[in-house]
């Protein structure tokens, strides 16, 4: 039997893969992890095909215990983050982007992430969770996928695939990862920007923004920093299908970057959306997080993709 | 002008316009509700290559797809979706069982001036179309609603409505599919189970189809 079990839960812990395709005709948001090229390179690492399912953390790791009769391998991707292997007494320090095993007994403990937000856990054979509807991503707002469609308790138990493939034998260099400085994400023009004033991008990348508290995965909310004012023009539109990193401007002007877990439709306009290559850079954005935006043609944010993609280790 | 021999142009005047949104989207936008449940169906039907999610709107089809599109598959949707060929198929008709009387029911009555029991029976009485849905699995937002019924969204949602409860929210009425917080309001409540992720069809409603409420 290869199975893990949850012996603390950490701050919001939810099964998660490359999220449902084709269910956004029946209302149910795509889901899937947040920065889905992470989850793919934490697959690889443990030599695991890129849409297998594996565990997105939150600020706060879990702690799992190996209840199992086989080593199982892990790695972790995402935020720098604090790991130890706790094994016969010892807590022995782990490495992020490099695969590690986790013998029958012992305990992955996941302490909280060191700047970032976001963090994704495969482990070799992938979270074994039924697929729903082509996924095994947790879908909150239908209360199925991943466990019980819910963030993981304290108890848990998740049964573990069987290993496919063998491990990378390379780490994981994000080109994209967050840095000390500033997050600065790449903006390509949403579908309505037409119908605000001509220097809305250029309003929305001159001053820093602030993520607001009232952010998840859902939405990041992001409030003007330092007495700015709020954009202007935000406006009701005949509801649309939106997009992951689409930039929602209600009537307030408060924008609202959208997650996986958005709504399917929505009627507020979107003027700008982020880049692809970046929505790492978005996952890792938490409450207070200060950011800027700068204007990418289309050219350059798919030359940008392609770098994140090509950076990933080999299958 | 007409299309080919025996088909009848639906929309002969009207205009499309297909926009990229992203590396990854683009949007197709035209004039109607009825011109994207068209297109909607259309783009259903052909296999577009490539293609991840199809999400209809008020006024337009989102295409996603898995990873950039290239030049010529934006030029596939374009031409499956010229507006002078477009035709609106019928879709499946549902008829919902409703016990009226929703907590919000006395509010919509004042609001129109009307008496509860003419509120209940101009509701039941209109037939609706599924626009589109969102807002949560198996939410469809109901487009007929009759005028004087429409009833501005409450100035704070409830934290948790029942699933079932049948409500009001602004132009268009509804069925909450699952508990949950909700701004709407609520005229009755159905036993009809609108989502189900294990089922074949998840969702009862597709958009272009047509649902009637009936007195229980």
């Amino acid at each position: 039997m290869r199975a893990l079990c949850v012996r603390r839960p950490g701050a919001r812990t939810t099964v998660e893969d490359l999220g449902r395709a084709d269910a956004a005709r029946h209302g149910i948001p795509p889901g899937g992890a947040f920065d889905g090229i992470a989850l793919r390179a934490a697959n690889r690492l443990v030599g695991n095909r890129d849409d297998a399912a594996g565990l997105e953390l939150t600020l706060l790791g879990p702690e799992l215990e190996n209840a199992g009769d086989e080593t199982i391998l892990a790695a972790l991707a995402g935020a720098p983050w604090g790991l130890e292997l706790l094994r016969a007494g010892e807590a022995l320090p782990l490495e992020v982007a490099r695969p590690f095993a986790i013998g029958p007994g012992e305990r992955l403990r996941l302490g909280a992430a060191r700047g970032g937000l976001r963090g994704w856990l495969a482990v070799a054979g992938g979270v074994d969770v039924p697929l729903v509807l082509g996924s095994r991503a947790t879908c909150a707002a239908g209360r199925f996928g991943g466990i019980g469609g819910r963030a993981l308790v304290a108890g848990d138990l998740l049964p573990i695939g069987a290993v496919e493939g063998s491990p990378a034998s390379v780490g994981w260099r994000d080109p994209f990862a967050r840095t000390d400085d500033v997050p600065c994400l790449a903006l390509l023009p949403g579908p309505q920007v037409d119908r605000f004033a001509a220097d809305l991008l250029e309003r929305l990348c001159a001053a820093p923004w602030e993520v607001d508290a009232a952010s998840d995965r859902v939405g990041i909310r992001l409030r003007p920093r330092d007495g700015a004012s709020p954009l202007e023009g935000g406006h009701g539109i005949p509801p649309e299908g939106t997009t992951l990193g689409a930039i929602q401007v209600p009537p307030d002007g408060a924008p609202i970057v959208l997650g996986p877990d958005r709504p399917v439709t929505g009627g507020y306009a979107k003027p700008a959306l982020v880049a692809r290559a970046h929505l790492g850079l978005l996952a890792s954005l938490r409450p207070g997080d200060v950011l800027r935006f700068a204007q990418a043609t289309l050219e350059r944010a798919v030359a940008l993709a392609r770098e994140r993609l090509d950076a990933l280790p080999p299958r | 002008m007409a299309g080919a021999r025996g088909r009848r142009p639906a929309f002969p005047s009207r205009r499309a316009e297909l926009r990229r949104v992203g590396e990854w989207a683009c949007l197709l936008e035209v004039e109607s509700l009825e011109a994207a449940h068209a297109a909607y169906a259309t783009l259903r039907s052909l296999d577009l290559g490539g293609v991840r999610d199809l999400v209809a709107g008020a006024r337009s089809v989102l295409v996603v797809f898995a990873e950039t599109p290239d030049e010529s598959a934006l030029r596939a949707i374009e031409s499956a979706t010229d507006p002078r060929e477009l035709r609106v198929e019928p879709g499946r008709t549902h008829e919902i069982a409703v016990r009226y009387g929703g907590s919000d029911l006395d509010d919509v009555a004042r609001r129109a001036g009307l008496a509860r029991n003419e509120v209940v029976r101009r509701h039941a009485e209109a037939t609706y179309r599924v626009a589109f849905l969102g807002f949560q699995p198996g939410f469809a937002y109901l487009d007929g609603l009759p005028a004087e019924l429409h009833t501005p969204r409450r100035a704070t949602p409830r934290p948790c409505i029942p699933a079932g409860s049948v409500a009001i929210g602004g132009e268009w009425t509804g069925v909450y599919p699952a508990e949950g917080p909700g701004g709407w309001n609520l005229i009755g409540s159905t036993d009809a189970v609108l989502f189900d992720p294990s089922r074949d069809a998840p969702c009862l409603f597709a958009p272009g189809d047509l649902v009637r409420f009936r007195i229980a």
